[in-house]
C-alpha cells in the first residue's frame, strides 16, 4: 500500500492568511462591528460629526503565525467614555458573532 | 421539520447562580440600583444564538463592582467558579449544560462610578431548552 506523505507549505498558509479574499472577510466583520457600535452612539452636534468607533486593517507582524488583523476601536473621547459605561464593543461583538 | 423549543431565561438563570455564590455579601442583579451597595454584581447579555433546537448560548457579562481591587478580584474568582461548578446542575428548573469560551477577568473602570472599582468577564452559557425530568432517569 502506498505511502501518503504530506509537507506542510507553512508559507502558503501565511499567504492565504494575508490573501485579499481573507481581508475583505475580516473587514466586513469589522465594519459590522463598528455600524453597531455606532448605531449605538448619540452625536453631539457640530462637536462630535466624525464616527466614533471606526475599523483599523493592517497586516500582523511577518512571522510564521502572522495574520492580518482587524480591529474596532473608540477613537473619540466621547465614544471612549461610552464604551467604558455601556461596554459596547463587547456587545457589538456579540452581536456580530451570531 | 426542526421543532424549536423557547430558550430558558438566561440571565436569570445566572443571576440565581451568582446570587446562591454570593449570598448576602454582594447583590446581582441586571440593573445598578439608585442606592448603590458596597459590592454588586452586574450580569447582562451580551449575544449569543441557538444553533441547534436543544441547547441555547447565551454570551453573558459579568461586571463586579466593589470597594477595593482586591474585594473586586476575589468577587471575579467566586463568580467565575460558581459559573464552573454550576455546569450539569438544574438551576431554577433549567439544565446547565456548559459554562466556555470565558474572557477576563479585566479591570476596566467605570468613568461614572468612581468610588468602586470594577472588574468584569464574560463567557458562554449554554442551557438546555428542554424541561428537566423531576425523577432522573433509571431511578
Amino acid at each position: 500500500m502506498a505511502q501518503i506523505r504530506f509537507k506542510a507549505n507553512v508559507d502558503g498558509f501565511r499567504e492565504i492568511r494575508y490573501s485579499g479574499p481573507v481581508q475583505d472577510m475580516l473587514e466586513a466583520v469589522g465594519l459590522t462591528v463598528a455600524d453597531a457600535a455606532n448605531s449605538t452612539l448619540k452625536l453631539n452636534g457640530a462637536r462630535d460629526v466624525s464616527p466614533g468607533y471606526e475599523v483599523k486593517s493592517q497586516p500582523g507582524r511577518r512571522v510564521k503565525q502572522g495574520r492580518w488583523r482587524v480591529s474596532v476601536t473608540a477613537v473619540t473621547r466621547h465614544a471612549i467614555r461610552h464604551n467604558a459605561v455601556h461596554n459596547t464593543l463587547i456587545r457589538a461583538l456579540g452581536g456580530a458573532s451570531q | 421539520m426542526t421543532i424549536y423549543s423557547t430558550p430558558k431565561p438566561a440571565v436569570k438563570t445566572a443571576i440565581s447562580i451568582l446570587a446562591d455564590a454570593f449570598g448576602v455579601y454582594a447583590l446581582v442583579s441586571a440593573r445598578m440600583p439608585k442606592q448603590r451597595p458596597i459590592r454588586f454584581v452586574k450580569v447582562t447579555r451580551v449575544g449569543g444564538s441557538q444553533d441547534d433546537p436543544i441547547t441555547d448560548v447565551a454570551r453573558i457579562l459579568v461586571e463586579c463592582f466593589g470597594p477595593d481591587v482586591e474585594t473586586v478580584e476575589s468577587m471575579t474568582a467566586t463568580a467565575r467558579t460558581a459559573f464552573r461548578n454550576a455546569i450539569s446542575t438544574v438551576v431554577d428548573s433549567v439544565w446547565v449544560r456548559n459554562w466556555s469560551n470565558e474572557q477576563g477577568p479585566v479591570d476596566f473602570p467605570h468613568p461614572e462610578i468612581i468610588d468602586m472599582e470594577r472588574w468584569q468577564f464574560q463567557g458562554s452559557l449554554s442551557l438546555s431548552t428542554a424541561t428537566p425530568l423531576s425523577v432522573p432517569p433509571g431511578s
